[in-house]
């Protein structure tokens, strides 16, 4: 087999099982210049990832919460009238071309230009975006069945949780991401079913990938994947008894061991 | 769908993503606002992640079609100077400064379809919901985003080389 290109390379790299086969994985484990061109690729990630973590800016999250339950307020009785959106169902596209609405929006902020004495520039995105002139949102294509995260729990848990999964196989993925506050959260593949009291969750998946959100601020914390203990948070720190690809990633990425399944 | 829940887990996530598109913060809280007043005015409905994707989605669509207004927007810009930003706050270091410019330069350089995948990315989307909100097939997705790191980091490198 040739190496593997650079698709394949970041699509390993990022767990994403979709885009990987098992030849392509059974290759990496095989080839040591697809190993090394492999940590080029997280190298790279590290970069992008750092640089984009720099572009962020403080945001007034209070004011903006508030600027928009206000807006929804005054736009719920026309929201009454109007039909509600159920994620999953197939919607009719937008009738006008995209031309069409492209010079809608041009006589709008012509108009908004003459209107605004200083025009900034805020405002005139402002009433631009705001006009009902401005297109509708793109209609909302059905989720691939079984997909990751088509079903998921979040809930709060108390001082001590632990969260368990079950029915995972082999090989399958398993993304775990630090996140502030005390909500737990687990995300699977459709037709997984969830249990929680306030020490934890109980995920029955269907098959990975699994996404969990596991919080900071609760500990101690265990995450138990059919029935082994693979990491645990406490105040000395977390100790992992599965090892994840990189430890030292965000988010870890684990993959079921062989033998791990009963 | 809980307001307060969805505005906690889901504003600042697309807040960085617009901001990312646009490279002005005040544009991205707007267009970020826009698409949750969406959200609820039309009464959008499903599963965390579904809602997620459709806001992304919306707020893209909604970049979109203020690029396609550019010009109008360049000329109100000269007519009307902005005035500038708010400074700093005082312990961001001279560094970071420096990282963030690069960083924006970076995008800057990436075609609009390779900065949406890049970004989408980078704020948690898999694969197959980056392919959905781009309009490129999934098998694609992996090769387009490691072309884009790769130019993103390239210009990283030179800006770094250069300066």
């Amino acid at each position: 087999m040739r190496h593997l290109d650079e698709g394949t390379l970041v699509a390993l790299r990022d767990g994403d099982d979709n885009a990987t086969s098992a030849e392509a994985r059974a290759h990496m484990d095989a080839c040591a210049e697809c190993r090394d061109a492999l940590d080029s690729a997280r190298r790279t990630a590290e970069i992008v990832a750092n640089a984009l973590t720099a572009l962020q800016e403080p945001v007034d999250v209070g004011s903006a919460r508030e600027a928009v339950r206000s807006r929804i307020s005054a736009a719920a009785g026309e929201a009454a009238e109007s039909p509600s959106i159920a994620l999953g169902a197939r919607r009719a596209r937008w009738g006008a071309s995209a031309l069409a609405r492209a010079a809608g929006l041009i006589l709008v902020a012509a108009v908004g230009a003459s209107a605004l004495p200083g025009s900034p520039v805020r405002q005139w995105v402002t009433s631009v975006i705001s006009s009902g002139e401005a297109p509708s949102p793109v209609p909302v294509e059905a989720p691939e069945p079984g997909r990751v995260e088509d079903a998921g729990i979040r809930v709060a848990i108390a001082a001590a949780g632990r969260v368990r999964v079950v029915g995972l196989q082999p090989g399958d993925a398993v993304v775990v991401e630090w996140v502030p506050g005390s909500e737990v959260a687990v995300f699977a593949g459709s037709g997984s079913r969830f249990r929680s009291d306030a020490n934890g969750v109980l995920a029955t998946v269907t098959g990975g990938p699994v996404r969990i959100e596991l919080p900071v601020d609760v500990r101690p914390l265990a995450l138990e994947v059919e029935g082994r203990t693979w990491l645990t948070s406490r105040a000395s720190g977390v100790e992992f008894l599965v090892a994840p690809e990189d430890p030292a990633a965000a988010p870890l990425r684990f993959a079921v061991p062989e033998g791990e399944v009963p | 769908m809980d307001f307060d829940q969805t505005f906690d887990e889901l504003y600042l996530p697309l807040v960085r993503y617009c901001h990312g598109l646009t490279g002005e913060r005040d544009v991205a809280e707007d267009i970020a606002q826009e698409a949750l007043v969406r959200l609820y005015t039309h009464r959008v409905e499903g599963p965390p992640p579904g809602v997620k994707a459709w806001l992304f989605r919306t707020a893209t669509h909604l970049i979109r079609d203020l690029h396609r207004v550019d010009q109008n927007r360049r000329r109100l810009l000269q007519e009307n100077p902005v005035q500038p930003a708010e400074s700093e706050t005082p312990d961001q270091s001279l560094e970071r400064e420096e990282t963030r410019a690069r960083a924006r330069k970076a995008l800057d350089t990436l075609q609009e379809r390779d900065r949406e995948i890049l970004l989408l990315r980078y704020s948690g989307f898999s694969y197959k919901e980056i392919a959905e909100a781009v309009g490129v097939a999934a098998t694609s997705v992996g090769t387009l985003l490691a072309r884009a790191e790769g130019r993103f980091a390239a210009v990283m490198a030179d800006v770094e080389a250069v300066s």
